[in-house]
């Protein structure tokens, strides 16, 4: 007779050994890459990225009822499984990390009860370190009425998020176009629109307060911003926004603009300077940006809508304007850095590398809008040699879009649409200066990876900074 | 006898509010469950617990998925009325008239106006249960723990579950010592600090959701919180009676007065249930009973009038409100957006139906996502074969109990590559415009030419088209557009009214060579027009309010 004792051992026993992993050993091995959001094949991460964890895509997640990843460095592994997603424990992932230059991946799901075993990928591991947090705003993707958003941080070592700002903290009004100076928070810039508190919102020196502007001088507010290196010089534009339809295209909104000016703000006096390249009736200039030594503006310009307000026609070059902080003074002239109007092209969103050398650009069909362009994607302008190139290990069959590097140089965030062609996520690539090429990116980690398809949330301009921001620090 | 009274008094007042919420409400219902999508996933869940009082939230919401099926709805919605009366009433022995007025307070102050959630009515039931649950342990005199300690833990509890003022409201009716009313204000301040610092501390305060406008100040909660505490205490004061029989009579005055002043409303919602379940000569049947001028309502009607292809024979017998009546103007509500969805959607401009349906999900106040604009988000990206995108929305609804079957056949079809095989989304596929243009929310007439022109035989759009312009009161328009000799088997009476009258204008004399020419109409036209130049207020006048002409006359 078996005694109680023994039959709970063995249960015991038996409940230890199936938490400790699947048993693999009547697997099918399949012969093509594991159907797993997201791609981690091939790409290059940082050392002290958050652990990369996945899922079984969209179309075969419902007959998916097991999710199992091992990771395998310098003989070390560590290994997850989950029904829905794998969970990498935060420590041993990093643990992996730390003396690893490449990591292999084992994956193996179980479709309709049966396990398939995946062919090995190989991740690459470099010394470079990403930095710390990534901020966004998280919206619906959705026209022109926004219900609750706001903009986030997350640690892109832990994979965890926090709120930053939330709208119902506004009074359920808009905000975006978050911008940071020198990558760090304690001198920011928020957009906020309609609700309670509606104006500019600026943490300068530490300090959080509305930002005064004058809306009859501008004819607008301050809407797209970028810092300077000095961190007390900002550069605005001031747009009116719009939108339009399309009757049978696979694009659901385009949108223009029908005026749109670049001006320079002084934090310190809070006026704002400009002239007349950046503020005329005759162009649109838009999307300015301080190069890495502050020493030029870049920004979008194009001619107006012509009188049929036909956007296809809208073209937008990017071009530079000198700038002397120290006397807060723009030159006389302009030169166009990318001449995209006369291949009858659009190029938008420039971003100067930290270093000086390079600048990132969307190229698109027409407009200045790129997420809403599935052709859309990034360029790259080596500065010393004038050379153009696609940065076609990134770009993808869908958009790319907003880009931002790290304060090293070293890494790269943009938003794609890559996964569905609707919601936008972060990705992020690693950057050889000397050759000036991308590695395969990788999707930001999250610590919910399923929060990815649940969410209802696409990812607005993601920006990288290096400390976190409390939210009771932003009190107004 | 005496003994059967009081379950006699919950059977009639619960079969009553079943009644009322089966054959009166029953808009209502379907309303509220299109506009949430309770899922049964940790992120939707954890998501409505960063409030206190988000328990009961995630409890109403759930009750509110099955309004789906209205008589289950009325059978939950009657049951949480009359759960709540019997709570109330128990306190004063059953007392009939409070159980009837508590019934109706929760109906009339949390039921009737279109943006009143079930949370507030269920908040108000954990209040009542709370209540009798002090009440019981009071009688039954337990020592451990202390009376004191027993009420502070029992507030803490209805804090966490229903929100810190549903809880200061059993306070305030079980209160021994002053102490006692620190416990949900400690609640709010404690999720304000830890749990969700974001929300200003009045969201805190009332926790739940008893209003779909959350940043609207509304006195409903507090009027029953009032009802509640005056109940309690009536028989420690004077003329006890006479409170509970004033406060019952104002409470079932104010109700019935709310559903007569709600009644607009409610077949506004009627309508819009007929519609999203496609039964259009249901509405065209309510149309002619109830001729009442809102734009909602018209714009169902000629909606039905379409799919039935009775709009060239009955448009102008209906109200109409100009072309607004037939496509709208884009607006951010919500149910402006419901409606051009299912307009947009049917006519095949699919990318327009996508919009009204997302901007009607981002109209809705209180952040909630809605099953209906998720469905037909979904099969908005299935017909243009934007498989991807489609299945994010069929994955949020197979999240939900009362979906779930609708997106894994959805799926199905999908995985299959045999989306064509279901006829809805292979019809409404082939009406989707080929050519691509730019387009505003004022320039509609532009992309119904567009449809018609691209397809000539594509009766939906043409009738819609023709309709547009009658509307405008562009009759040359028409006549460019209008084409006779489609219509073997006659003209439809407001289109040969419109021709007829536009020939006639030209040249009277050419109204001879109409071939099918309605004399009668045509006499009917020529006597109004007369009646009109003698004297244009002429009270005759409105006995032809059936014609064309007295549209454009008078509108």
């Amino acid at each position: 007779m078996v005694s109680v004792k023994t039959i709970i051992s063995t249960l015991t026993l038996a409940m230890i050994v199936s938490s400790c992993g699947p048993d693999l050993k009547n697997c099918i091995y399949a012969d093509s890459k594991a159907p797993v959001f997201p791609d981690i094949d091939s790409v290059e991460i940082p050392i002290n990225i958050a652990p990369l964890n996945v899922m079984p895509i969209i179309e075969i997640a419902n007959r998916c009822s097991d999710v199992y990843i091992s990771y395998t460095a310098n003989g070390k592994t560590i290994d997850s499984h989950g029904e829905h997603a794998t969970s990498i424990n935060t420590d041993d992932w990093r643990d992996l990390l730390s003396d690893a230059k490449e990591i292999e991946a084992t994956i193996a799901l179980r479709i309709d009860g049966q396990w398939e075993k995946y062919p090995t990928l190989h991740l690459f591991v470099t010394q470079d370190p990403i930095e710390e947090y990534l901020v966004y705003r998280k919206i619906a993707p959705g026209y022109e009425s926004y219900n609750q958003h706001g903009i986030y941080q997350r640690s892109l070592t832990t994979g965890k998020e926090h709120v930053i700002m939330n709208n119902d903290r506004i009074g359920f009004g808009c905000m975006n176009c978050h911008s940071f100076a020198n990558h760090h928070a304690d001198n920011m810039s928020i957009h906020l629109r309609g609700g309670s508190h509606p104006g500019t919102l600026m943490r300068h020196n530490g300090k959080t307060d509305f930002i005064k502007v004058d809306h009859e001088k501008l004819g607008g507010s301050y809407v797209y911003p970028n810092w300077h290196k000095d961190g007390r010089h900002i550069t605005y534009s001031t747009n009116h926004t719009h939108q339009s339809f399309h009757t049978a295209e696979h694009k659901r909104i385009e949108v223009f603009d029908d005026y749109s000016n670049v001006v320079i703000v002084d934090t310190d006096t809070e006026e704002f300077i400009t002239n007349s390249i950046l503020f005329n009736d005759s162009t649109f200039t838009t999307f300015p940006n301080f190069s890495a030594d502050g020493k030029w503006l870049y920004f979008c310009k194009s001619k107006t809508l012509d009188k049929k307000r036909d956007i296809t026609n809208l073209h937008y070059d990017i071009c530079r304007i000198a700038y002397d902080a120290e006397t807060n003074t723009l030159a006389d002239n302009y030169e166009v850095v990318i001449d995209a109007s006369s291949e009858g092209k659009s190029a938008s969103l420039p971003h100067c590398s930290p270093d000086g050398r390079y600048l990132t650009y969307c190229y698109f069909d027409y407009g200045q809008f790129p997420i809403y362009h599935k052709e859309s994607d990034i360029y790259i302008l080596d500065l010393e040699t004038n050379e153009i190139s696609k940065a076609n290990d990134i770009n993808s069959d869908d958009v790319e879009s907003y880009n931002s590097w790290t304060a090293d140089g070293k890494w790269l965030a943009f938003s794609t649409k890559r996964g569905d062609g609707a919601f936008a996520r972060p990705y992020f690539a690693h950057f050889n200066s000397e050759t000036g090429k991308f590695s395969k990116p990788f999707a930001m980690p999250i610590d919910h990876i399923q929060d990815y398809i649940e969410e209802y949330y696409t990812y607005n301009i993601p920006e990288f900074i290096k400390d976190e921001i409390s939210t009771r620090e932003i009190a107004f | 006898m005496k003994q059967h009274i009081t379950p006699i008094t919950y059977c009639v007042i619960d079969i009553s509010l079943f009644l009322f919420f089966a054959f009166g409400n029953w808009g209502h219902m379907n309303y509220h469950e299109q506009l949430q999508m309770f899922s049964n996933t940790w992120s939707y869940i954890a998501g409505l617990l960063k409030y206190a009082g988000g328990v009961n939230d995630i409890f109403a919401r759930w009750l509110t998925q099955w309004y789906f099926n209205h008589w289950i709805g009325s059978i939950i919605a009657s049951f949480v009325c009359t759960l709540f009366a019997f709570c109330i009433a128990k306190t004063k022995k059953h007392n009939p008239i409070i159980a009837v007025s508590s019934a109706l307070l929760l109906l009339g102050l949390q039921f009737i106006h279109k943006d009143q959630m079930m949370a507030g009515a269920t908040a108000m039931l954990f209040v009542g249960i709370f209540i009798l649950i002090e009440n019981r342990l009071t009688a039954q005199k337990l020592q451990q723990p202390s009376d004191s300690i027993r009420r502070i833990i029992l507030s803490i509890i209805l804090s966490i579950i229903a929100g810190p003022y549903a809880a200061l409201i059993f306070v305030i009716c079980t209160i021994r010592k002053w102490y006692e009313i620190i416990p949900p204000f400690l609640v709010m301040i404690v999720y304000k600090i830890f749990v969700y610092y974001q929300a200003p501390l009045i969201a805190h305060f009332m926790g739940t959701e008893y209003f779909r406008y959350v940043t609207q100040f509304v006195w409903e909660p507090f009027g029953i919180g009032g009802f509640i505490i005056l109940i309690n205490y009536s028989d420690r004061i004077k003329w006890s009676k006479f409170i509970q029989w004033g406060l019952s009579l104002i409470v079932i005055c104010y109700t019935i007065y709310n559903i007569y002043d709600k009644r607009d409303e409610e077949l506004i919602l009627k309508f819009d249930k007929l519609a999203r379940f496609h039964k259009w000569e249901q509405i065209i049947e309510l149309s002619e009973k109830h001729s009442k001028k809102y734009k909602m309502i018209v714009m169902y009607t000629n909606l039905a009038l379409v799919h039935t292809e009775r709009i060239g024979n009955e448009l102008f017998k209906h109200n109409q409100f100009g072309v607004e009546g037939l496509i709208p103007n884009y607006d951010k509500g919500v149910d402006i957006n419901l409606v051009s969805s299912e307009i947009f959607y049917h006519l095949g401009m699919i990318n327009s139906a996508e919009r009204c349906a997302f901007e009607c999900q981002e109209a809705i106040p209180d952040d909630q996502k809605s099953v209906r604009a998720i469905k037909r988000l979904a099969q908005c990206n299935i017909i243009k074969e934007d498989y991807d995108v489609a299945r994010r929305y069929l994955a949020m609804l197979k999240e939900t109990y009362t979906y779930r079957r609708w997106a894994l056949q959805a799926e199905e079809y999908i995985n299959a590559n045999q989306t064509n095989g279901v006829m809805e989304w292979a019809t409404i596929r082939a009406r989707m415009p080929k050519n691509d243009n730019f387009y505003t929310v004022q320039q509609y007439d532009k992309v119904l030419m567009m449809l018609v022109k691209e397809a000539e035989s594509f009766k939906y759009a043409y009738d819609y088209l023709l309709s547009y312009v009658l509307l405008k009161k562009d009759v040359d328009q028409f006549m460019e557009i209008f084409r006779p000799q489609r219509y073997t088997k006659g003209i439809p009476r407001y289109y040969n009214e419109a021709y007829l009258y536009y020939v006639g204008s030209k040249n009277p004399e050419a109204l001879n060579n109409i071939s099918q020419m309605d004399r009668q109409l045509l006499s009917r036209m020529q006597e109004f027009i007369k009646i009109l130049k003698a004297n244009n207020n002429d009270p005759r006048i409105d006995n032809y309010k059936d014609l064309y002409l007295w549209y454009i006359a008078n509108r």
